[in-house]
């Protein structure tokens, strides 16, 4: 599943119903039922107060965590990261990417990053993943 | 989505919903669609004019539909109409049915109940509905009966023209007192027959508004105009037994040539006035003339 | 010369071109629809959300124009009724006019330029900013997530509008009734009643949901077609918004050929 300025959040859904969607399209879950799986991910990931908000209202770093989040809602899902920097224009390393991935690890089955060889420095981080 | 949000359609589409099965419940209700229907069979010698759907009227309310026609063995239409149960008390007996089928509007079968102490139509009944095509088939119908009664003022116009001859009325006024007498009574008859067809045309003029009851109902135009008819003819009858004993009576004395002037004027003016009234019949119903029928 | 009537043909072939692809979309659209796929949570929000921005947000105008114009309207051809002598008639006009033709007509004309012209700009913001690239790229069925419920919306609030309408029209009937020809509740339900016919209540109810689909799927349609540029937007309202009045117009002559064949 992607995560890309190419694939933005929906702009008229809050930060819950954009994550939700999946589940209650694929899933067919309640609308209760996934209301409250997201609250949970979101305050994993720091951001459940968030969860009313829509995508001109979130900081870069927000909206990156809630995008990674959506593409883990896909059952076993592969997630490719694509050009993070260009969301994330104000970090100088990938250590916030690779904190948030971790958070989410038991959602998704593979992650990969796709990125100019130009940056290939600033991928390697202390919290830089073995594989 | 706030909750709100729900709650609003939830009761957005509650009410409206509510709203509108109500109105229709209510013109359902008002078209008896939940009351108990019984169907009866009506009889007529052509089909020209019903088709299924068409109203069965009563006072000039629906109160009943034509569902299906058939073709009997005998060769007559069989119609079937569906009567809801409580109008069935409108069909009576004695009711006549009749097709109407006005200029302007749909045709209908209407119902003409006098007698509402007869008994109510039963199912097993099959009544005739009788036709009726409106003003042309009416005047139709008034026709021959016009015709009837401008040939009977052409003999009157006749009979005029004998008495104002002098000898001829010499002839008669040397008859006896009775039969002086007989003649005016005749001339005031006239008169009172003159009035009636006044009446009557008042009534044309109705009827070519609409009303064909007025045509043929106990009053109508037609019944009226038989008994006028009628009562005409018999004056003559006897005009002519009078002018027949003439003759005979020639030999008796006159009594005043004063009393034979103002007869000849009574006459005169009678048969002006009836020519005047055939000149409106003519104007209203027309056979020969320019056709004035005011639309509604 | 050459240049005209290549323009004239170019033009029709254009239109052809558009009437068949919105026909071809109209069936697959009805196809899906019947889709068990469509029964799910995410759909029925979208559904609640757009008959409470289409019916239930212009509730309030809606029932100041009704009573406006209903007023006007009845008061007007109640006295034309009387002054020209068909009062007999009165209940086949009220009902076959007003109530059949009058009533959808105007409701579904205010729903176009409320909901229509949002629908379509809603739908080309989104296609702009790669907002159904990302329902597709999550497996989302753009159709049966974004557009069903809208057209479903779109039919739902045109029938109850216009059952909200009829009602208000022959609500302001009775009291016109009342003053202009002195007639009682009775008398007036009863000449309604006498009027009404199934076959009209049919094609009156299939007018309407041809109407609320119509106005919705074309705006859809006319939305989809911009591309990634921010500039295609007006355009396309403009040219859905033109699409939608000459649907309406082919809907209303087709109907009143249906009711009078």
């Amino acid at each position: 599943m992607p995560v890309s300025t190419d694939y933005p959040l929906i702009s008229n859904l809050t930060v819950w119903q954009n994550v939700a969607l999946i589940r209650q399209y694929h899933d067919r879950l309640s609308k209760k039922e996934a209301r409250k799986r997201v609250q949970s991910y979101l305050e994993r990931l720091d951001v459940g107060g968030s969860a009313e908000k829509r995508n001109p209202q979130l900081s870069a770093e927000e909206r990156f965590k809630i995008m990674m989040l959506r593409a883990s809602m896909i059952d076993d899902a592969i997630i490719l990261v694509s050009d993070p920097f260009r969301m994330l224009p104000h970090h100088r390393n990938a250590s916030f990417l690779y904190d948030v991935a971790i958070m989410l690890d038991d959602l998704y089955t593979q992650c990969h990053i796709f990125d100019y060889s130009s940056n290939q420095d600033r991928y390697r981080t202390n919290n830089a993943p073995q594989h | 989505m706030p909750r709100n949000i729900e709650i609003k359609v939830g009761i957005f589409i509650i009410i409206s919903v509510l709203l509108i099965g109500a109105s229709v419940g209510y013109v359902a209700y008002k078209k008896d669609a939940f009351s108990k229907v019984y169907t009866f069979t009506f009889m007529s010698k052509s089909g020209d004019g019903f088709s299924e759907g068409m109203p069965l009227v009563f006072a000039g309310f629906k109160i009943g539909t034509v569902d299906t026609m058939a073709l009997s063995d005998k060769g007559t239409v069989l119609i079937k109409i569906n009567i809801p149960e409580r109008h069935i008390k409108w069909t009576r007996k004695s009711s006549i049915f009749i097709l109407e089928r006005p200029l302007i509007g749909q045709p209908r079968i209407v119902v003409y109940t006098d007698e509402m102490d007869s008994p109510v139509l039963s199912t097993d009944m099959a009544p005739e509905i009788f036709h009726v095509d409106s003003i042309d088939e009416a005047i139709h119908k008034v026709q021959p009966l016009l015709t009837k009664i401008d040939r009977i003022l052409d003999n009157v116009v006749t009979i005029s023209s004998k008495l104002s001859q002098k000898e001829t009325l010499m002839e008669m006024a040397v008859g006896d007192k009775e039969s002086v007498s007989s003649v005016n009574e005749f001339l005031q008859s006239i008169d009172t027959m003159g009035r009636r067809l006044d009446t009557i045309l008042s009534k044309v003029d109705t009827v070519i508004a609409r009303t064909d009851q007025g045509l043929y109902g106990s009053d109508g135009l037609v019944v009226l105009l038989r008994t006028v008819l009628t009562d005409i003819i018999g004056k003559l009858d006897r005009l002519n037994s009078v002018i027949d004993d003439i003759p005979t009576v020639t030999g008796q004395v006159v009594r005043s040539t004063g009393d034979l002037d103002n007869l000849r004027k009574d006459i005169d003016d009678t048969i002006h006035a009836v020519q005047e009234l055939l000149k409106d019949i003519d104007k209203m119903i027309p056979m020969k003339k320019e056709r004035e029928i005011n639309v509604p | 010369m050459t240049g005209i009537v290549e323009s004239i043909g170019g033009g029709a072939i254009s239109a052809m071109s558009s009437f068949r692809s919105t026909i071809f979309a109209a069936a697959v659209t009805i196809f899906k629809a019947f889709n068990k796929e469509i029964c799910n949570s995410a759909s029925f929000s979208v559904l609640i959300s757009q008959i409470y921005f289409t019916a239930v947000e212009i509730l309030p105008m809606f029932i100041a124009i009704s009573v406006l114009l209903g007023t006007l309207v009845m008061g007007i051809l109640f006295q034309t009724i009387k002054e020209i002598g068909l009062d007999q008639h009165l209940g086949r006009i009220l009902v076959g006019f007003a109530v059949t033709e009058l009533s959808p007509f105007v409701t579904v004309l205010l729903l176009a330029l409320r909901s229509s012209s949002a629908i379509n700009t809603e739908i080309a913001v989104m296609k702009v900013n790669r907002e159904i690239d990302t329902l597709t790229a999550f497996r989302i069925d753009a159709d049966r997530y974004l557009f069903i419920p809208r057209i479903v919306n779109g039919m739902i609030s045109l029938v109850l509008l216009n059952g909200l309408f009829s009602i208000i029209l022959v609500t302001s009937g009775l009291i016109f009734s009342k003053l202009i020809f002195g007639m009682g509740l009775a008398t007036y339900s009863q000449i309604l009643a006498g009027s009404v016919h199934l076959s009209d209540s049919i094609i009156l109810v299939a007018k309407c949901l041809t109407f609320g689909f119509f106005i919705t799927l074309i705006p859809i349609l006319s939305g989809l077609r911009a591309t990634y540029d921010v500039t295609t937007i007006p355009v396309s309202v403009l040219h859905g918004m033109i699409r939608v009045f000459l649907a309406i117009i082919l809907i209303e002559v087709l109907s009143l050929v249906a009711r009078f064949i």
